[in-house]
């Protein structure tokens, strides 16, 4: 299944979806309040800003029960971070950032269009040539 | 005692400085086209090292199968645990000189360490994402947004692949990306890279363009491998472009961050392989396995067989420098 790219999440994003990430089946605000260990205690409403504010980012689904929804995460907790870190370490100069990756193409290569024109042009060239 | 230890030290740090100005000073000369095979690149940054080992070790570890020579010379400082007292006169530049190039080194390698530990906690993270199965090779896909495909880690290296590039990417193109990834697993070229930064951290007079020299030769030896998979270099040139054409659609590149190859890489990687003349070939060995293990066979023979002799030469030239 394909997803959205990870945005980037708040501190208050992160322990909310730990909390969905936490319990197998989709929660309501309540339910996800009763969860949440904060000094001070979080608010009925800022839960809902935070749960409608993660949905809005695509990162958790919610369903319809009755007059409330019930939110569960879009993703499982290890795709989340393997996924971050993957593109941490895509963003990264193979060498330079990171000793312990080789990439297809380097992430910091300047990909000129004239130049790719170019190759393909010479790669066509050399099928022709071979091809006569 | 100290001044025994210091001494084989500050010989250690002399003489991979002087080897190394040596190496960087040929390698600025050397044009691209010389050395395309990465093994002789990742030679510049280990030899240095390994010379400086031999003769500190000589130094440290005299004639193992000899006897103190002490009482037959007087024209020069010896370094030997039989007579410590006779290293004293070394004490004080040896310290200076250790000092120095531990100043020098420390920030670089604080900054890999921390560098590694980021990295092996990512790699960690994409390890273990639910791997799936393209042919034989076992891959990781992910949502990135970014046209990215590479291979991480060290001891099991993981390949990880963009979904969006992947299923942009033709049958062919996705062979050849494959292909190449699983050369650089085959080569265990994470393995170099964190060897031969490690060994640049420890040697900061050398430059960065002989890491990039290394690095561009692997990738020329992944191409090729690649090439030789696929049956065709031409498709292999071709998913170059393709994912170059994808790449450029993400393109926020910072000019300082451009290597020493800059532009050129891609073009480069291209020419060789429809030039196959002036490729490298794809070499499958490991380049620090390739060197080290001649290197432990040249310092066991030097320890061995001429015994006292390069003991005895680096004490002369200790001498000649105290003097």
């Amino acid at each position: 299944m394909s997803s959205p790219p990870s945005p980037a999440l708040g501190e208050l994003e992160t322990a909310v979806l730990d909390v969905l990430w936490s319990c197998p089946t989709a929660l309501s605000v309540r339910e996800v309040l009763t969860h949440v260990r904060r000094r001070p205690p979080l608010a009925y409403t800022t839960v809902l800003t935070v749960l409608d504010r993660l949905h809005g980012k695509g990162v958790v689904v919610r369903e319809k029960e009755g007059k409330a929804y019930r939110y569960s995460p879009r993703v499982t907790r290890e795709a989340w971070f393997g996924e971050r870190a993957a593109r941490a370490l895509a963003g990264a100069a193979p060498g330079r950032d990171e000793a312990v990756l080789l990439a297809f193409l380097d992430s910091t290569e300047r990909v000129d269009p004239e130049l790719l024109d170019k190759l393909s042009a010479l790669i066509a060239a050399r099928r022709g040539g071979r091809a006569k | 005692m100290t001044a025994v230890v210091l001494a084989s030290g500050a010989v250690f740090v002399a003489l991979a400085f002087a080897v190394g100005a040596v190496v960087a000073g040929l390698a600025r000369f050397v044009p691209p086209s010389w050395f395309r095979a990465s093994t002789p690149w990742a030679l510049t940054i280990l030899l240095p090292l390994a010379c400086a080992l031999t003769a500190s070790l000589a130094l440290f570890l005299p004639a193992p199968f000899g006897s103190c020579h002490c009482a037959a010379h007087d024209h020069h400082p010896h370094i030997c645990f039989g007579h410590p007292a006779l290293a004293q006169p070394l004490l004080v530049p040896a310290s200076l000189l250790l000092a120095v190039w531990l100043v020098s080194v420390l920030p670089g390698v604080v900054r890999l360490a921390v560098g590694l530990l980021g990295s092996f906690r990512r790699i960690h993270a994409v390890r273990r994402l639910t791997p799936e199965r393209v042919g034989e090779t076992e891959v990781r896909f992910v949502d990135s947004g970014a046209a990215i495909a590479f291979t991480a880690g060290v001891r099991a290296p993981v390949i990880v692949l963009d979904r969006a590039l992947w299923a942009a990417l033709g049958e062919r193109d996705r062979e050849a990306v494959l292909a190449h990834e699983r050369g650089h697993v085959d080569r265990a070229d994470a393995l170099t890279s964190l060897v031969l930064r490690a060994c640049l951290a420890l040697q900061p007079w050398l430059p960065w363009s002989l890491f990039e020299r290394w690095q561009h030769a692997a990738e020329l030896h992944c191409d090729r491998h690649a090439a030789e998979r696929v049956g065709d270099p031409s498709a292999v040139a071709e998913a170059l472009v393709s994912v170059g054409r994808l790449r450029a659609a993400h393109a926020d590149t910072d000019p300082a961050h451009l290597g020493v190859f800059g532009a050129s890489g891609l073009e480069d990687r291209v020419a060789s392989l429809l030039e196959p003349r002036s490729a490298p070939g794809s070499a499958r060995r490991n380049d620090v396995v390739a060197i080290v293990l001649p290197m432990l066979g040249v310092l066991a023979l030097v320890m061995v067989w001429p015994g006292d002799l390069l003991h005895h030469a680096v004490e002369t030239l200790l001498g000649l420098l105290h003097h």
